[in-house]
């Protein structure tokens, strides 16, 4: 399925994946997951690693979005832009 | 000199910041697009410190151990707005940044203003861009001022000017490409110093970052969890202030008009995409800040400058830190590193704010005819004049709300978003709805802010959630501008499809 998928749709999923990311870190979700002192990682309290646990996943996800090419890697050469080339791999 | 080896690395560090915008300035082409984006030719490397390093400032570097101490885990936010505040521009960035080169725009006023054909949507994002940047700046020369009091004993006002003698001579001279390349080492700066420091001190004093949460979690536990101490951050506020970062992050106009530096749109993507590397530098600060509660430290900006002097109010003979506080090389150390965050972000300010205010609201909504190279000169005229401008409210700044004009400049760039978002990806976002949709979001903000400071009674009533006031006047603005774009004319489908806004 995911071989299937167009950029269309993985920039949809991506963005759904962003919402969610954001909204775990604000109220109702990081009051309830994220805003306690237990278990702590590294000797580091748990509402300090779960916010540093979604910037780790976000930067992940962000260099896999790059790196598969399917958000938008259309590039334009030249200056005035006259030619345009599309990414390696993308599907349109 | 109070703080001799301090004085030396500090100096040192000034004639090499400018010696390297010097050396900038004798590459490129030399034309204003030279001047303002560097002939897009930014490499990875350069544009990765450029976006780091501009964000980083010296409010971040002095803010945010005095967070810790005075709110505890409500400094977090910062981790949580930037972990997803720039991925907008992961998606947006690579469109900005094909447009840009296609036709020549330089600053995101510019930019939006094309998109929505109107001159004065140009005009009225410059000045807007130009007034959000001024309190900014004031900080980033505070920042200065500390860093050279603390060394050398000057009055703050004398230590910012001279920082920012250097800073303004490398813009003019270097442009943007002076700015990134003193951004790269002031980068390194920063991330080195920070890493050190903020692990060498909790070791000294707990034994590592796990005897100091031990220490924190036993008398301090308040700090760890919101609403903190003094339940001072509810989870409303919290949210609130999480929110509007992320929405207004990316719109910052001198973060955005980065996008036309690079040297390819995917170049803006990897920037985007290893940006958290550069958010973990702030952890660190945040064992700063938690030593400095463990240890009784001040709560307000000296917070780190404290951390500086410890080993001589809290010996600890024969560690590390001892031995860097005995030989002046911690304090040498955080003043290098508080100066490169306010010189990073403030030389970005000045270019910007000089760049946007020439050629949005001098040539673009004032319909100034200029060259190339008049252009340029005017630029070079305006970061001095905005320098100049900057330092005398600094001057000022006891007699002025700089911090007050702080939060409201948040809640300008913002503004911005509804315009970037809807003309990159609405056929229908028509001019009318773009110029009363960032007008109403201005004059709200500007309104709700009057109203705040007049009278607090009244405000509470109008905003009894207590909801930031970028929010507020962002959801107005955006609601504005689609409601008008639904009753007025589109633009033409030629035009449209400049801005790859398709039939469909």
């Amino acid at each position: 399925m995911l071989a299937t998928m167009t950029n269309a749709r993985w920039t949809r999923l991506a963005v759904a994946y962003f919402l969610l990311a954001t909204a775990s870190l604000v109220w109702p979700l990081f009051s309830t997951f994220g805003n306690h002192v237990e278990p702590r990682v590294f000797g580091m309290p748990w509402s300090l690693c779960y916010v540093l646990g979604v910037v780790t996943a976000n930067a992940v996800v962000l260099l896999g979005l790059y790196f598969a090419r399917v958000v938008d890697s259309r590039e334009v050469s030249g200056a005035d832009g006259a030619e345009e080339h599309g990414a390696a791999g993308g599907r349109r | 000199m109070s703080e001799p080896l301090a004085a030396v690395v500090v100096f040192g560090y000034l004639a090499v910041a400018l010696a390297l915008g010097l050396i900038a300035g004798r590459k490129g082409a030399g034309g204003v697009t030279d001047f303002v984006a560097g002939d897009r030719a930014f490499g990875p490397v350069l544009m990765y410190f450029v976006m780091g390093a501009t964000i980083f400032s010296a409010y971040a570097l002095l803010g945010t151990p005095q967070r810790v101490v005075a709110k505890g885990s409500d400094m977090f936010y910062i981790f949580a707005f930037g972990s997803v505040g720039f991925v907008p521009l992961f998606f947006m960035g690579a469109k900005i940044r094909r447009i840009g080169a296609r036709f020549g725009y330089v600053t995101q006023a510019e930019f939006v203003g094309a998109r929505f054909e109107s001159r004065w949507i140009t005009g009225l994002m410059g000045i807007a861009s130009v007034a959000s940047f001024v309190p900014y700046l004031v900080i980033q020369m505070k920042g200065a001022g500390i860093v050279l009091e603390a060394v050398t004993g000057w009055s703050r006002l004398a230590g910012a000017a001279c920082v920012y003698a250097v800073v303004v001579s490398y813009v003019v001279l270097g442009g943007v490409r002076g700015v990134g390349w003193t951004n790269v080492l002031q980068g390194i700066v920063m991330l080195v110093v920070v890493w050190t420091v903020g692990l060498a001190v909790p070791a000294a004093y707990f034994g590592g970052v796990e005897g100091l949460f031990d220490e924190i979690v036993a008398r301090h536990p308040a700090h760890l969890t919101l609403p903190g101490p003094q339940a001072q951050t509810s989870d409303f506020r919290y949210t609130s202030e999480v929110l509007l970062s992320v929405l207004g992050f990316s719109m910052w106009p001198h973060v955005f008009m980065k996008c036309f530096t690079a040297r390819s749109a995917r170049l803006v993507q990897l920037s985007v995409a290893m940006y958290p590397t550069f958010l973990l530098f702030l952890l660190p600060l945040v064992f700063l800040g938690y030593t400095a509660v463990a240890l009784g430290g001040p709560s307000d900006d000296s917070v780190l400058l404290w951390i500086a002097r410890l080993p001589e109010h809290h010996p600890d003979p024969g560690s590390f830190v001892q031995w860097l506080g005995d030989h002046g090389i911690l304090m040498a150390g955080i003043a290098f590193a508080i100066l490169a965050a306010s010189m990073s972000t403030g030389d970005a300010l000045l270019h910007g704010a000089a760049s946007i205010f020439v050629r949005d609201v001098w040539v673009q909504a004032a319909g100034r005819s200029m060259g190339e190279r008049a252009q340029t000169t005017a630029i070079r005229v305006f970061v001095l004049l905005f320098a100049l401008l900057g330092w005398q409210l600094f001057a000022l700044a006891g007699s002025l709300p700089v911090v007050e004009l702080l939060l409201l400049s948040y809640a300008i760039p913002v503004q911005f978003l509804p315009l970037v978002l809807f003309g990159l990806y609405w056929r229908g976002a028509t001019r009318r709805g773009g110029e009363l949709g960032l007008a109403s979001g201005l004059l709200c903000a500007l309104g709700l802010f009057a109203l705040q400071h007049a009278d607090p009674a009244f405000y509470a009533l109008v905003n009894p959630g207590g909801f930031e006031i970028g929010f507020l006047s962002v959801a107005v603005n955006a609601v504005v501008l689609v409601c008008v774009s639904l009753w007025t004319t589109r633009n033409s489908p030629d035009h449209l499809a400049k801005f790859e806004l398709g039939a469909g």
